[in-house]
């Protein structure tokens, strides 16, 4: 293929090549770096913000973006930069944690129900199943309304709901690759279950997984937000973006910035995961290799 | 106010010297002048904050019951347009004892199911509210008070106290207090679903969550200048506000203070404001660090209630620098009424005297997600953690409120209430210590304050209680068994067609949704 685009255009090559390599490397750049940034803006919080996120100065409430407040302040005279900053955190760290513990369980839980097959592959898939049907948020305000809102156990509750998605998903990967000639020629050359589950099925079917998780990592930002924002979610002083919207919606008679600005930082960062997701999906598909 | 009171001494001491002259005693109150109805007929259309959860006219339901059972009930007094007690179902009343009332009942009234109202009635109202069965919000307060009540004739009844007390008419003023058809309840009538009283209006059909509509009664003794009433509950305030504004609705109860400012300033609109309403954190003198008074003190010198008012209320509040008397009040002593000022050096040298830093404390402080406690907790928590203070905040939900308001599990707990009625005897339902509100439930016991209240309560001169509350009011500021924080905004807003809407004054605002025969609508 190379040589044979070498020897009908020479002069056009490195220009095509320049432009494949942008037009690929633009969709996981251009996300990545959003994300990127996102994150920047959690991890250096204390130094981004100009104000601590709680402080409350009841003589600038509803103040316009200005010098002293970039993006403005909110209806108790916080400043909302600071508050973006911060929230950006619980954001993050809600949606990093959930994601990552239920990608272990539920690949844990998946591959090994698939592997073992049996009244173990019944009782896990079919309990993946039951959480399946619920709708997330309602299962969440569900069991939050029990547990109490703190963020240990928004975590938790939000890794719950995302285990059932991965399970299935590691099960049915598993059932595919099980039966694939290397699976049984390791098994003939006398692997154990452990490490056959090890070394030969989970990485073969790491990639759909890998899209999940990043696909998840937005959901979940969402689903925080929406938790925040009807009061279950972390309680303050943690900043949280859907507190913030949802707060700020009662005085949306009297500004708007203090919604507009936490509602434009969700969509972003939800934007940027489902981008990072696609272009993840497409990286790692090797049918769209090359192309 | 004002008035009130020079009447009301001015009765005591027509009453003493009576009493000297052996004459017997008299102090017979005359009725507040029938409303006049500038136009009569037509519909009002009105937007309540949510269903009620029981039409009990024993039972205290809110604001949002009250403004139904309020037009279909009525008591044997009421609170008239001026704050005083008003005769309803009783034309007038003598008090030949200071512990004994009798009350001359009006004749030629019936219940909506057609039934003539009697002394039997009164009576089996009275039992009612005192069986248990019944959980009656004055349940307590009536075994208490009441020794023994008795029909005279059908159009009399005589109450004996157990002692004198100061604020017996106003607690038969009470919105819980509504007087019940023995035939109806003896015929078995569900209180709870269905209303049968003398009110102007009665209830002619109600569908949860869509409407609930009063009609005018044709032999009401009270007649209203408005035929029919329409009410539909719209939980969400904001939407509540719009329908208002779009026409939906004429009149609504609360308006959210971020909508004040339109209603003030767009013409056909009236707004009706009112402070009616506190917040305050609820603290547990038995539970460290609480148990010490200086540190209770301490975080009340921590809070800045003008900014909880502006930030929570757009300044439209009250600062609650004092305790729970306003300068309306007979009973306002300026001496206690700005003791609570932000002050936080002084705070933390409070704490220095009881061997505390701000960072020793770590408090755990619960509010529910309502908006009107919500915010002002939300500044006070921030206040508390500027001082220092390790603060674990916790959001509850309205059932865990209520439970925990009455078994005291709580170490600081953010809270709104009213004031039952404009008298400084209100302290008696939250700090004597046998009472049922707050002191019982965290074991708050302060002798000398109960001997106080109790004093209060039992002497009926104005001039000698006054001292006795200023004297409450030094052991409140002492003890600091809450963190008083601000006087909150309750508001009303009609279409200006809607006339004779006068709040009633004080505590007592939210009693005028239930006086919707004193309304007229004038296109």
């Amino acid at each position: 293929m190379l040589s044979s685009t070498r020897a009908s255009s020479t002069v056009n090559v490195p220009a095509r090549r320049l432009a494949r390599f942008r037009r690929r490397h633009l969709r996981l750049a251009a996300p990545a770096t959003v994300v990127a940034l996102i994150a920047g803006l959690a991890l250096f919080a204390p130094w981004v913000s100009p104000y601590s996120p709680e402080s409350i100065d009841p003589t600038v409430r509803f103040a316009p973006p200005s010098h002293t407040h970039v993006l403005g302040a909110d209806e108790f005279g916080r400043d909302i930069l600071s508050e973006l900053a911060f929230g950006a955190r619980i954001s993050l760290l809600v949606s990093a944690a959930s994601a990552s513990l239920a990608g272990v369980v539920g690949t844990a839980l998946g591959t090994i129900a698939a592997f073992s097959g049996g009244p173990m592959e019944l009782l896990i898939m079919r309990i993946a199943d039951a959480l399946l049907c619920f709708p997330p948020i309602l299962l969440a305000i569900f069991v939050i309304t029990f547990l109490g809102s703190s963020l240990l156990n928004v975590i938790l509750v939000i890794a719950l709901l995302y285990v059932p998605p991965f399970a299935r998903l590691a099960h049915s990967s598993t059932l595919t690759v099980r039966e694939a000639e290397y699976v049984t020629a390791s098994r003939v050359a006398g692997s154990g279950g452990t490490r056959i589950l090890r070394r030969d099925i989970l990485p073969n079917i790491m990639a759909p997984l890998f899209v999940q998780l990043s696909l998840a990592l937005g959901h979940i930002i969402l689903l925080e937000s929406g938790l925040s924002f009807l009061g279950l979610g972390p309680p303050p002083p943690v900043p949280s973006w859907g507190r913030m919207i949802g707060q700020s919606s009662r005085f949306m008679s009297l500004g708007v910035l203090p919604v507009v600005w936490p509602a434009v930082m969700v969509s972003t960062t939800i934007l940027a995961f489902n981008l990072l997701g696609d272009a993840v999906r497409d990286a790692l598909d090797p049918r769209l290799r090359g192309a | 106010m004002k008035g009130g009171r020079s009447m009301r001494i001015t009765s005591l001491l027509l009453a003493v010297m009576l009493c000297v002259l052996g004459i017997g005693s008299a102090g017979i109150v005359h009725g507040a002048p029938a409303p006049k109805c500038k136009v009569q007929g037509g519909t009002l259309r009105y937007g309540l904050v949510r269903d009620p959860t029981t039409f009990d006219p024993h039972i205290n339901d809110g604001v949002t019951s009250s403004s139904i059972q309020g037009n279909v009930y009525d008591g044997l007094v009421e609170f008239g347009p001026d704050g005083e007690v008003a005769p309803a179902l009783a034309e007038s009343w003598m008090q030949p004892t200071p512990s004994t009332y009798v009350f001359r009942l009006r004749h030629n009234v019936t219940f909506h199911d057609g039934t003539p109202f009697t002394a039997a009635d009164v009576l089996y109202t009275f039992q009612r509210i005192q069986d248990p069965k019944t959980a009656a919000t004055r349940q307590l307060d009536l075994k208490t008070s009441v020794r023994a009540i008795k029909a005279v004739d059908p159009y009399t009844v005589e109450i004996d106290l157990t002692q004198p007390t100061a604020t017996f008419l106003q607690m038969l003023a009470a919105r819980e207090m509504y007087i019940v058809s023995k035939a109806w309840g003896d015929r078995g009538g569900d209180f709870k679903r269905a209303m049968n009283g003398t009110g102007s209006y009665r209830l002619a059909s109600y569908e949860p969550h869509v409407r609930y509509v009063l009609e005018r009664y044709a032999k009401a003794w009270n007649t209203p200048c408005i035929d029919r009433i329409e009410m539909t509950p719209i939980n969400n305030d904001q939407a509540r506000m719009d329908a208002l504004k779009s026409g939906q609705v004429d009149f609504t109860e609360y308006v959210i203070w971020q909508e004040t400012e339109y209603f003030f300033t767009h013409p056909g609109f009236r707004v009706y404001r009112g402070r009616d309403l506190f917040d305050f954190v609820r603290l547990n003198p038995n539970r460290p660090p609480l148990d010490r008074p200086q540190v209770r003190q301490a975080l009340n010198f921590a809070i800045n209630r003008q900014t909880i008012n502006i930030v929570a209320f757009g300044g439209q509040g009250l600062p609650m620098e004092g305790f729970l008397t306003k300068p309306d009040s007979w009973a306002y002593n300026p001496d206690t009424s700005k003791v609570w000022k932000y002050d936080p050096k002084r705070a933390t040298a409070l704490l220095a005297d009881a061997g505390l830093k701000p960072q020793d404390l770590h408090l755990t402080f619960e509010a529910d997600p309502g908006p009107e406690t919500f915010d002002p907790a939300q500044v006070i928590l921030t206040e508390l953690r500027q001082l220092g203070v390790n603060v674990d905040f916790k959001i509850i939900d309205i059932p865990t409120l209520v439970k925990k308001r009455a078994n005291g599990d709580f170490l600081l707990l953010m809270d709104g209430k009213s004031l039952p009625w404009n008298d400084p005897d209100a302290y008696f339902d939250f700090f004597y210590s046998a009472g049922t509100n707050y002191a019982a439930a965290v074991k708050f016991k302060n002798t000398q304050l109960d001997q106080l209240l109790e004093r209060g309560r039992t002497t009926t001169n104005p001039a000698l209680r006054k001292p006795m509350y200023a004297g409450v009011e030094r052991i409140l500021y002492q003890q600091a068994p809450w963190i008083f924080a601000v006087w909150r905004p309750q508001a009303e807003a009609g279409r200006s067609f809607v006339k004779g809407y006068v709040r009633l004054p004080g505590a007592l605002g939210t009693y005028t949704p239930g006086h919707f025969n004193r309304l007229w609508i004038e296109k």
